[in-house]
């Protein structure tokens, strides 16, 4: 069912860097986009269920950045993390990761938030 | 939930996969055997500073361009200090395996490999080995992990 939908705020957790990123999906903006191995992640799940914001798992098939409402990844520190902050889309990453590797110029406060764990997310 | 759109097979792992005792040395001494089927368009920039990033073929194609991707054959075991990883026959000494590369190279075919000598991995997802140039990979290149022979 497409909107209304909430806002979350996503805060970084132990250990982690950047953020807090507040997330509203939008008609034009409705994924979580899930980018991470083993299926849909919890983190992305919560976001999904608080903010009525569409699951998706990048890993089945690809879906347009400017459909994204916010990335979520399990990055170790080079190649995922920068890709979608380059694109503008904002990023959670699972594991509490710094800007680092060659795309870490692309990696801000305002698009990027790490060390994120579901309780991590609250509705804004 | 619905059926997700086709695009790319579902080629995740078995239940299961991930849990294998990756400290057993497998019998034949190799880890991990891939060939290289695609480099993108940004993996000469990343070599030129001592990195090459590795992805299977699930790659999420945003990702293409930052990664070689590749198609294992065999997937057993990560790399362990002392290990080497072997670029169409050139040997690389591993020096140091950060703490995700478990469930990246096992489940995504990916880690980022790294001539920089770290005997600590800077970050989670590095495989980082002694430094020296890295061959230019191209389509065809092979990839593989090599045991230390026991002592």
């Amino acid at each position: 069912m497409p909107g209304p939908y909430k806002k979350v705020k996503i805060t970084k957790g132990r250990g982690g860097w950047g953020g807090p990123l507040t997330i509203q999906p939008t008609d034009s903006r409705p994924l979580i986009y899930c980018v991470t191995g083993g299926g849909i992640h919890p983190v992305a799940q919560r976001i999904a269920d608080l903010t009525g914001g569409e699951v998706f798992d990048g890993f089945k098939s690809s879906a347009p950045f400017d459909k994204i409402a916010v990335a979520v990844i399990d990055c170790g520190g080079t190649a995922r993390v920068g890709v979608y902050p380059m694109k503008k889309v904002p990023t959670v990453d699972i594991h509490a990761t710094s800007p680092a590797g060659p795309l870490a110029m692309f990696i801000t406060e305002d698009l990027f938030v790490s060390g994120v764990k579901p309780d991590d997310v609250a509705e804004a | 939930m619905s059926t997700p759109p086709a695009g790319r097979p579902d080629t995740a792992p078995a239940a299961g996969a991930g849990d294998a005792d990756v400290t057993t040395v497998p019998a034949d001494g190799v880890r991990y055997a891939t060939v290289v089927t695609a480099v993108g368009a940004l993996i000469p920039e990343f070599r030129a500073q001592g990195l090459l990033v590795f992805f299977n073929e699930t790659a999420p194609e945003e990702l293409h361009d930052f990664c070689l991707l590749h198609n294992p054959s065999v997937v057993h075991s990560i790399p362990r200090p002392g290990d080497v990883v072997e670029l169409d026959g050139s040997p690389f000494v591993v020096t140091s395996v950060g703490d995700v590369v478990n469930e990246n190279l096992i489940r995504l075919g990916h880690m980022s490999l790294k001539a920089d000598g770290s005997t600590t991995a800077p970050l989670p997802g590095d495989v980082c080995v002694e430094v020296g140039e890295l061959p230019e990979l191209g389509v065809g290149s092979t990839m593989r992990i090599l045991a230390r022979p026991a002592d």
